[in-house]
């Protein structure tokens, strides 16, 4: 149980200084994000940071993908507010969900999985939404969402993809089924 | 760019010829839907503007002005030829002031922290329900 997060190859050492690298670049990807939000139309936001998650779900495993979601929604609660935060919750989580069952269980492009990851978060946030306003008038922004979320998702796979090979790099010992472990 | 072709160790590509189908699909539903509002022109009539679920107000759209409530605190919307869009708000996001003008039968502006939703109806009072409700 004590290694529930951690994958048996890699020492305690690097995984904290890799979980805190990934962590904090989900912090400044999330800042990026809302920077660029200030010039699209109607909350779209291009979702950077949702690439540390998809990353942590390809080159780590699940348990530590989920953590990172928890920890990137906590840090929206704290610098964004309660009703960002339990949107960027419902989002992330949702995107973690389709993210990680299209990588493990398919054989999926990187630009695929990432197109649908990026659908769900939206799905995931406007359904929060709905439960927060408790009306169903915030599905009105599904559409224009529904093109963001390819035109954004081509691009966080470009970007995944190209980052992958420095994942893999800085964790020598991950291999894609280090997370065996799950169960125990 | 040869590089972005080649398979991984794990075989999984960067991008199959099938995912164009998912793609489109999802580019081509909401600009359908999008083009099915253009195409019907229904001109909104009056604005609803609610919060917590509840109508608290409606705004006819002839008739310019700004308007604010008590129970949406610092919102302000704005009316103008036809049209109308939330002009200032306290909300950390401003995507209720992003969303932008609002003047066809159907469009809704949300705001999320305040709870506040602004639809556009059109004469008979039902269009929200039809097909060519959509936000720009």
């Amino acid at each position: 149980m004590k290694d529930f997060f951690k994958p048996e190859k890699i020492s305690y050492a690097r995984y904290i200084a890799v979980m805190g690298l990934l962590f904090a670049a989900s912090s400044v990807l999330n800042i990026l994000d809302s920077a660029f939000s200030a010039f699209l139309p109607a909350g779209i936001r291009a979702g950077l940071s949702n690439i540390v998650v998809m990353a942590a779900v390809i080159c780590i495993n699940l348990p530590s993908a989920l953590l990172l979601t928890v920890l990137k929604a906590l840090m929206v609660l704290v610098t964004r507010g309660f009703t960002a935060g339990v949107m960027s919750f419902c989002g992330s989580l949702a995107a973690f969900a389709v993210t990680a069952i299209l990588f493990r269980e398919t054989n999926a492009s990187y630009i695929l999985i990432s197109v649908l990851g990026a659908l769900s978060h939206s799905a995931g946030q406007l359904a929060a939404a709905s439960v927060l306003m408790k009306t169903a008038s915030v599905f009105a922004y599904g559409a224009i969402l529904a093109v963001s979320s390819v035109i954004t998702g081509v691009c966080t796979g470009l970007i995944l993809k190209a980052v992958l090979p420095q994942m893999k790099r800085i964790l020598p010992a991950a291999e894609k089924n280090t997370d065996a472990s799950i169960g125990q | 760019m040869k590089k972005f072709s080649e398979k991984d160790p794990d075989g999984r590509k960067l991008f199959r010829p099938a995912d164009i189908i998912p793609i489109i699909l999802l580019l081509a539903a909401p600009l359908i839907y999008f083009f099915a509002g253009a195409a019907a022109e229904n001109d909104g009539a009056y604005a609803e503007i609610s919060c917590g679920g509840e109508i608290i107000g409606t705004v006819d759209l002839d008739i310019n002005g700004v308007y604010s409530y008590p129970r949406t605190g610092e919102m302000e919307f704005t009316v103008s030829d036809g049209g109308i869009w939330v002009s200032k708000s306290d909300c950390p996001d401003k995507i209720c002031m992003n969303t932008g003008r609002l003047c066809r039968a159907g469009e809704t502006a949300v705001c999320v922290p305040n709870k506040v939703v602004v639809t556009v109806r059109g004469k008979n009072g039902k269009d929200a329900e039809d097909i060519d409700g959509f936000v720009r």
